[in-house]
């Protein structure tokens, strides 16, 4: 079995960070986790040689400097980078955003629960669809 | 003395005395003188008197008649007696009177028409086949400034603005070749003072008349109508401006409103998602850290929490009527109303009913269950009987349907009648009864959204009933 995809989570908050992290380690998932802030800094990690490719991004709506629509608009332009899933993950319920996302690519959006457990019960949905889904090479 | 008798060729002699012959003859001659001198001087005076008799009444006549034939019908021959001349005076008095009679009459039939012509306020001129001014009545001087006398022998056309002129002299000709009918005109004249006024005119083409020989041109001043009009057309125009600029403004404003409370709200939940979050955290991972009373603290934080977050959806929600476009389909509210009711699992103590069959109507579903949900939830929610009755129903008014949501729950005192619509109004303690206090507002800004009013008719002790009303828009009808 290969070695787990990495995942990068594109957020701001960081309270939002540690609840995913936390999710993942609740769920058992040995994935690796990389956490950049902002799109920017996103699209500086994917394109560096230093890192490997992610298998998925979950990624904020609202953030500074580049916000998820913004990124996600430039890595669907990119040959190559266009081909990894992301996953938005916002607290946004406003339909503009749900279908600016779709129709620029997101493969899923998940409004972030309030409560704790229930935003566990969304990481678990997303781990086990993943899981399940194949990916290109 | 002798003499020669001719037919007997006979000399005849007389020898008496011429003495004795004429004698006699003598003595009667100073008599026959006397007498024929008499006689020629009583011929004469008879004569005389004779003539007088004859011209007298002649001259009478012919002076009467000539200052009739002058036009001095006032004149009247006075020959008395009873002869010839004193009739044929009579007659030519008769004629002289009738004639001043139709004369006058015929002056106060020209005057009538002239005081009309005269005193309208419309300028009434009379052209010839090429435009020229045969006449022009006097409001021609209230209206241009010039007086009718110096118009008469010009052109009228001269005086036409010169972007009309064409038009209206186009229109002229084709009315004195065919006679055609033709619709009032309108177009430019010079004023003397240099300025416009606008006249509009009818006519008639009068030209072949013998009485009038002339196109006929009604002028009516338009002028202070066309600026009138002007204005009005302009703060019409002034109006529709600021109305549009004022409706940007609002627009503008609105969204910007609207915006921000999506922002507001939006960015409110983040931090109180971490609160919650975290506080969720500790209490897993310190569980043993925390007594009882601890525990409930940090049950109450969550719990505050979730009201805050409940707060704020509701404000969302509130500002996204309108914002988003609404769905508008035909809607039965017996299907509606019915399938809420199930949904809702109201407690078996309470009972909700339709009263009557409900309108189809044209709306957004997710609006309508809104108003439905929120007017039923409230009434199941305060429900302080151990008998609950909530009933449904609808009255056709004509313009609009009056729905009514009615409870046998503890009742609103009138002095919040009104209060309740407001943002963040409760009544109730929120730890009794969890409410955002934003259900009623939203309601409210449904029904008036779609054109219609809510109230609510309650007493302490009475129960509660909420009427509001929808626009019956002529499509709508009563399902069977």
């Amino acid at each position: 079995m290969l070695r787990p995809k990495t995942i990068l989570l594109v957020e701001d908050d960081q309270v939002d960070c540690l609840t995913v992290k936390r999710a993942l380690k609740e769920i058992r998932a040995t994935n690796p986790m990389d956490i950049v802030n902002n799109g920017e800094e996103a699209l500086k990690y994917l394109v560096s040689p230093d890192n490997d490719r992610p298998g998925i991004i979950l990624l904020d709506l609202n953030m500074p400097r580049m916000n998820g629509i913004e990124f996600l608009k430039a890595i669907k332009k990119h040959p190559e980078l266009k081909m990894i899933p992301v996953v938005i993950l916002t607290t946004s319920r406003a339909k503009q955003d749900i279908r600016d996302s779709f129709s620029f690519g997101a493969a899923g959006y998940m409004v972030k629960p309030l409560d704790y457990r229930e935003f566990v019960d969304a990481v678990v949905t997303i781990a086990r669809y993943w899981r399940l889904s194949e990916l290109p090479e | 003395m002798y003499g020669y008798f001719e037919p007997w060729q006979w000399f005849v002699l007389a020898s008496d005395s011429k003495e004795e012959v004429f004698s006699v003859a003598n003595k009667m001659k100073p008599y026959i003188i006397y007498l024929a001198i008499l006689a020629s001087v009583a011929m004469s005076i008879a004569l005389m008197f004779l003539a007088r008799r004859f011209t007298e009444p002649l001259q009478l006549l012919t002076a009467g008649a000539d200052r009739i034939g002058k036009g001095d019908l006032k004149t009247r021959i006075s020959i008395p007696g009873r002869d010839e001349f004193s009739h044929l005076a009579e007659v030519f008095n008769q004629m002289a009177a009738e004639l001043q009679n139709t004369l006058t009459t015929l002056q106060q039939r020209e005057e009538h028409f002239r005081s009309i012509i005269e005193n309208a306020s419309d300028f009434i001129s009379i052209l010839d086949a090429e435009g020229v001014y045969l006449y022009a009545s006097p409001s021609m001087g209230r209206i241009l400034g010039y007086r009718p006398g110096d118009l008469i022998g010009r052109n009228s056309f001269d005086f036409i603005h010169a972007d009309d002129r064409k038009d209206i002299k186009f229109l002229f000709d084709q009315r004195v070749k065919s006679n055609t009918k033709m619709s009032p005109a309108e177009f430019r004249i010079n004023h003397r003072d240099g300025t416009w006024r606008t006249m509009e005119v009818v006519t008639k083409n009068l030209l072949n008349h013998p009485a009038v020989g002339g196109f006929v041109v009604n002028s009516r001043d338009i002028t202070k109508r066309k600026q009138a009009l002007e204005a009005l057309h302009q703060s019409h125009q002034e109006l529709e401006r600021r109305v549009q600029e004022r409706t940007a403004q609002l627009k503008s404003t609105n969204r910007e409103l609207k915006e921000f409370a999506f922002v507001v709200s939006h960015d409110l939940k983040a931090p109180l998602r971490a609160i919650s979050q975290l506080t969720h955290w500790i209490s897993e991972d310190y569980a043993d850290a925390f007594d009882r009373e601890g525990k409930e603290m940090m049950g109450l934080i969550l719990n505050r929490v979730k009201r805050m977050d409940g707060l704020i959806e509701g404000v969302l929600s509130y500002s996204r009527i309108g914002r988003i476009k609404e769905r508008m389909e035909i809607l039965d509210l017996n299907v509606l109303v019915h399938e809420l009711i199930e949904s809702i699992m109201a407690p078996p103590h309470i009972h909700i009913g339709i009263e009557n069959v409900l309108p189809v109507i044209q709306s957004d579903p997710i609006r309508m269950q809104q108003v439905f949900q929120n007017l039923l939830g409230n009434a199941i929610t305060y429900m302080d009987k151990r008998e609950g009755v909530v009933t449904v129903g609808c009255v056709d008014e004509g313009v609009h349907w009056k729905f009514s949501v009615s409870d046998n729950g503890p009742g609103i005192d009138r002095s919040y009648h009104v209060k309740i619509f407001q943002i963040f109004q409760t009544l109730a303690p929120r730890d009794k009864h969890e409410s955002s206090g934003i259900g009623l507002t939203l309601v409210k800004k449904i029904i008036e959204q779609y054109g219609g009013s809510i109230w609510v008719e309650s007493e302490p002790g009475k129960g509660s009933t909420f009427y509001f009303t929808l626009p019956n828009n002529g499509g709508n009808h009563v399902a069977a």
